[in-house]
């Protein structure tokens, strides 16, 4: 199997790539190549049947110069320092692209959380918080779910660390998680946030190539949430979904695919859209190469790749999962021709009404869909303006383009603060 | 590899694997019997169906592991999610089962294998649970060392750092 670390090491190659194409600062560079703080915790829970287990749990803080540390907590086997480093490090690039004032944080219980009962899963939460202590807080450091972790465990840390704040502190502490269901404090608009902040991606960049996308043809790689929420909303752009895949094998339709109808259709049958009788079974590899304006790869990471690029057969990738392109596909997408929009733009809008959950809460408002969405278009768009101009700028691609705007932003408030002491 | 013909009783077994699957997620759940799970079920509680789906899982990784020795390890993910989908919050509600067998070789009689479970437990689930029965219980997906070496197809989700998999079974 690929060793992990790769991944981390692959952060900090574009990292480096995008600091020398804008020639950082080596003093911020130093300062932005490492992380913070790295907290490793071992702490021990009462199983049901009375016998301790220990456990070890990790919180990363990449960095907080712009906000408080913001991040998702999982829990897998497989966690360990290295990968909880490597997305800690994601999150602080993510969150400045996208201009929210927080900074990058990660972390991760080790354990399988199919093992154990609830009860078990509620004692090793709320046991980790404790130790954690004060590393988190809702104006320091703020966890959000993550693999394996849900709205539940949320509640689990939140009431755990109110028990531990002294009570005049407590109401003002609520937002020290997101991810709450949204009668704990939840935020309207989450369930399709990021296919709509893919949408808004899309429209901008249509709107700057002049493009109609009045009949422009789409494919998608995925057919999940992300997947399907994109393609609804793209409907009513009159752009026409020509292929799709899923679990369940790839299929087209050259007229074009009703989006709410396959979706509806998936619901009905389990999730998959195997059998929807406006679509034709086409060859799993047909959805590279099926001829379309735009392919959304929103399903997982490393699809393409050397062996699916050449393949392709549009003029625009739009990452709506993380990490769908592999640095050697995306050297053959280049050569080609082919534009890229990257994960760490365009699948940005859940990171964003997470954010905005943090603030109706800290505010103790709560707003519409209506307003959430303005205000998810209004910061979709301007961070598509900031990394659109950074390839001009700099004549790179959109990728590297996203990560000098989050280098840039960085090194000009170290440089107005200045290092203490 | 054992011939299809030789899961004969894969209906009694299919059976057995799902009463398991109740047993295991009562205790997880501290609920007082099976019927309770099934009550659970019904109503779509999603982690009554995720310690389900877990257990019948590891059970399926165990017998194709017993019945195949090319099968190296097996792996649950949840494919509708991504991190930030995680934050909505259903994560490993939904049927299918998604599984990740990594076997030496891909084999039509694995495939044939599969389809049989597949078909079995889908048949057991409805007759236990109630109402339509679902198209499939499992999606299986077979990778080879190949595709996980090189990160190929689902091959990449075995060391995923956004969408990890959690491992079942192993030899």
């Amino acid at each position: 199997m690929t060793e992990k670390t790769s991944t981390y090491q692959n952060v900090i190659r574009q990292f480096d790539k995008a600091a020398d194409l804008m020639g950082l600062d080596p003093e911020i560079r130093k300062i932005l190549s490492k992380t913070t703080n790295e907290i490793t915790v071992n702490f021990p829970v009462k199983m049901d049947d009375g016998r301790i287990e220990m456990f070890r749990g990790y919180r990363v803080q990449h960095n907080n110069v712009l906000g408080p540390y913001k991040g998702g907590l999982r829990f897998h086997p497989s966690v360990d320092i290295d990968e909880v480093r490597a997305l800690a490090t994601w999150m602080t690039w993510k969150s400045v692209i996208i201009n929210i004032p927080f900074g990058g944080a990660k972390g991760g219980i080790q354990c399988d959380p199919a093992n154990y009962s609830t009860r078990e899963l509620e004692r090793i939460t709320r046991r980790f918080t404790f130790a954690l202590g004060c590393a988190i807080g809702p104006e320091y450091d703020i966890p959000a779910p993550d693999v394996n972790t849900n709205a539940q465990i949320m509640a689990w840390i939140l009431d755990t660390y109110l028990s531990m704040m002294p009570p005049l502190e407590r109401n003002r502490s609520l937002h020290v998680v997101t991810g709450k269901p949204i009668e704990s404090g939840g935020s309207l608009g989450r369930d399709k946030a990021t296919g709509q902040g893919i949408v808004f991606v899309i429209e901008q960049w249509a709107r700057d190539q002049g493009f109609d996308l009045k009949g422009a043809t789409y494919t998608v790689q995925g057919f999940g949430n992300v997947g399907s929420w994109t393609a609804r909303l793209l409907k009513p752009h009159g752009a026409r979904l020509v292929a799709v895949e899923d679990v369940s094998g790839s299929f087209s339709n050259p007229e074009g695919l009703d989006a709410d109808d396959l979706s509806d259709y998936a619901k009905a049958h389990r999730g998959r859209i195997a059998g929807y009788p406006q679509a034709t079974p086409i060859d799993p590899e047909a959805i590279f190469s099926t001829q379309a304006d735009i392919l959304i790869p929103a399903a997982m990471e490393n699809q393409i790749t050397a062996v699916t690029a050449p393949l392709l057969n549009v003029r625009l990738v739009v990452e709506g999962a993380n990490g769908p392109t592999d640095a050697d596909g995306e050297a053959i997408l280049a050569e080609r021709g082919i534009g890229v929009l990257p994960d760490v733009l365009c699948n940005a809008g859940g990171v964003m009404v997470s954010y905005f959950e943090w603030l109706q809460n800290k505010r103790s408002e709560f707003w519409d869909l209506e307003e959430v969405d303005s205000k998810l278009y209004r910061k979709m768009v301007s961070a598509y303006e900031r990394v659109r101009d950074a390839t001009q700028a700099y004549d790179v691609d959109w990728r590297t383009a996203a990560y000098i705007v989050a280098l840039s932003r960085l090194a000009k408030v170290y440089k107005e603060r200045g290092i203490f002491p | 590899m054992s011939e299809v013909s030789e899961v004969k009783d894969v209906a009694t077994t299919a059976r057995v694997v799902l009463t398991q699957a109740m047993e295991y997620c009562a205790q997880k759940m501290q609920l007082d019997s099976s019927q309770a799970v099934i009550d659970r079920l019904r109503e779509g509680d999603g982690e009554a169906c995720g310690y389900c789906h877990y257990s019948v899982a590891k059970q399926v990784a165990e017998s194709l592991g017993a019945l195949d020795e090319n099968i190296k390890a097996a792996y649950i993910y949840d494919y509708d999610a991504t991190p930030e989908d995680l934050c909505f919050g259903e994560a490993g509600r939904a049927l299918p089962i998604h599984l990740i067998v990594w076997a030496e070789r891909k084999t039509a009689a694995l495939n044939a294998v599969v389809e049989t479970w597949d078909r079995a437990l889908a048949q057991r689930y409805a007759e236990m649970i109630g109402g339509h029965q679902p198209a499939h219980l499992l999606d299986v997906q077979v990778v080879d060392s190949a595709d996980v070496e090189k990160r190929i197809g689902y091959g990449a989700l075995l060391s995923s750092l956004h969408h990890p998999s959690l491992q079942v079974w192993k030899r």
